[in-house]
């Protein structure tokens, strides 16, 4: 088994590189991973006597996120790592660096390992939505009020966050509309992080998956259809938001119709 | 696309980046293409050059990034050692549909990849000419209301007290 293990360590140590910044910064990227498909870099400079390791304000400059969450819950697991790993802060140019520093050479391993660490935990824990996504809510009310103010053909024509006719306790979907006998339904996805679309995507999907499988003698299922925001999709930067987009629309013969918020008057046409 | 490219403006949701984009037209367009840059924290060593597309749901076609840390090719099938891609990178889709990075090569012992290389390699990769069709007219500026020295700062921890 000994060549298993030198093939596992071999890999692992193939994961440290070094830029070189200027005469006196090194940035290490480092085999730490975040949950947002990156590599943990952590930059360490002279000051004095003294080695400084410090994320180089990344966290602060979302380097590794879509987006950083100010909420109660992120902040008390931003400050118990900050305790736990001793991190010190300090602004600069309106940024935040968290830092460590120590003089002795043969330490400084210790605080790399702690500042990795560190960020690795603060990126990652990041990604999770503990409080309600602006972006989803934001993007609800302005696709609520396309296909009010757009679509409708009267006050009735939709109904919002609403499980289908027949079913009181059902899965509700963003928008249903019933004409005579044919009940359509919309779902509306958006995220502030890829995880959080991608999380509403996936949703929705089962949803419309749901609603096919209905057999009611009242009615039968019309268009199932998602509207995205495609403007959100910009701002993130790993892929997995597009790679479940892309499943999703090689699916469309299977009965979902998948459309971006900038092609919304072809879902109009479909529920005009 | 019209040239040179001047990247001037705050970017809308990052204020303290620069941004620019402009709309590419073709003999094949994929849809309302546009090539944008942003260059972060206004250091022209930190950027990304992209064309977006309405044609592609999630926009992206191409990207290249330099400055911004080692992305994770995170694929059950890429062997650990070579999920790490360090900038600068491009990213494009492989046959599989995922949009991948893949390594520049850059001397990394030169400094960041300047942005007037990256631009030069970003448009003869990816088949954008200037309207002039003169290579030699590929030229990006990147400068703030007037100030056309911006720096491509070697050291991102330069005047940071600790």
């Amino acid at each position: 088994m000994k060549e298993v293990f030198e093939e596992i360590i071999s890999a692992f140590q193939g994961l440290w590189s070094v830029k070189y910044h200027g005469e006196t910064t090194i940035e290490i990227s480092t085999p730490i991973a975040t949950t947002t498909d990156m590599f943990v870099s952590v930059f360490v400079t002279r000051r004095g006597r003294d080695f400084v390791v410090t994320d180089g304000a990344w966290l602060y400059e979302e380097v590794y996120n879509d987006v950083i969450h100010t909420d109660t819950k992120h902040e008390k697991i931003l400050q118990y790592y900050k305790e736990k790993f001793d991190i010190l802060e300090t602004q600069s140019g309106n940024r935040t660096y968290y830092y460590k520093k120590v003089e002795a050479l043969n330490l400084l391993p210790n605080l790399v390992f702690d500042i990795a660490n560190f960020i690795g935990a603060i990126a990652s824990t990041n990604d999770i939505a503990f409080s309600a996504d602006k972006a989803i809510f934001g993007f609800k009310r302005k696709a609520t009020e396309f296909l009010k103010k757009e679509v409708a053909r009267n006050a009735e024509d939709f109904e919002f966050d609403k499980p289908l006719p027949n079913q009181k306790n059902g899965v509700r979907f963003s928008a249903v509309q019933r004409r005579g006998n044919v009940v359509s339904v919309v779902n509306f996805v958006s995220g502030s992080t890829s995880t959080n679309f991608v999380n509403s995507l996936c949703r929705s999907k089962a949803n419309i998956e749901i609603a096919r499988e209905q057999r009611d003698a009242d009615f039968s299922i019309g268009l199932c259809a998602i509207l995205y925001d495609d403007n959100i999709l910009n701002h993130f930067s790993s892929g997995m938001a597009q790679e479940y987009l892309d499943h999703l629309r090689r699916k469309e013969d299977e009965g979902y119709s998948v459309f971006p918020w900038v092609q919304r008057n072809s879902l109009q046409r479909l529920l005009a | 696309m019209d040239m040179p490219v001047a990247v001037t403006k705050a970017k809308e949701n990052h204020p303290t980046s620069l941004y620019t984009e402009t709309p590419i037209s073709g003999k094949k367009p994929l849809g309302e293409d546009v090539f944008s840059c942003e260059v972060r924290n206004k250091n022209t060593s930190n950027y990304s050059l992209q064309i977006t597309t309405d044609a592609y749901r999630s926009r992206v076609v191409c990207r290249l990034d330099e400055g911004n840390g080692t992305h994770r090719n995170n694929y059950p099938d890429i062997p650990l050692v070579e999920q790490r891609v360090p900038t600068p990178h491009i990213h494009t889709y492989d046959d599989k549909g995922r949009f991948l990075a893949t390594p520049i090569e850059h001397d990394s012992n030169l400094g960041p990849m300047h942005i007037n290389d990256a631009f030069n390699l970003f448009c003869n990769r990816f088949s954008i000419l200037p309207k002039s069709g003169l290579e030699k007219d590929y030229t990006i500026i990147v400068a703030e209301s007037g100030n056309f020295s911006l720096p491509q700062d070697p050291d991102p921890l330069n005047g940071v007290t600790f």
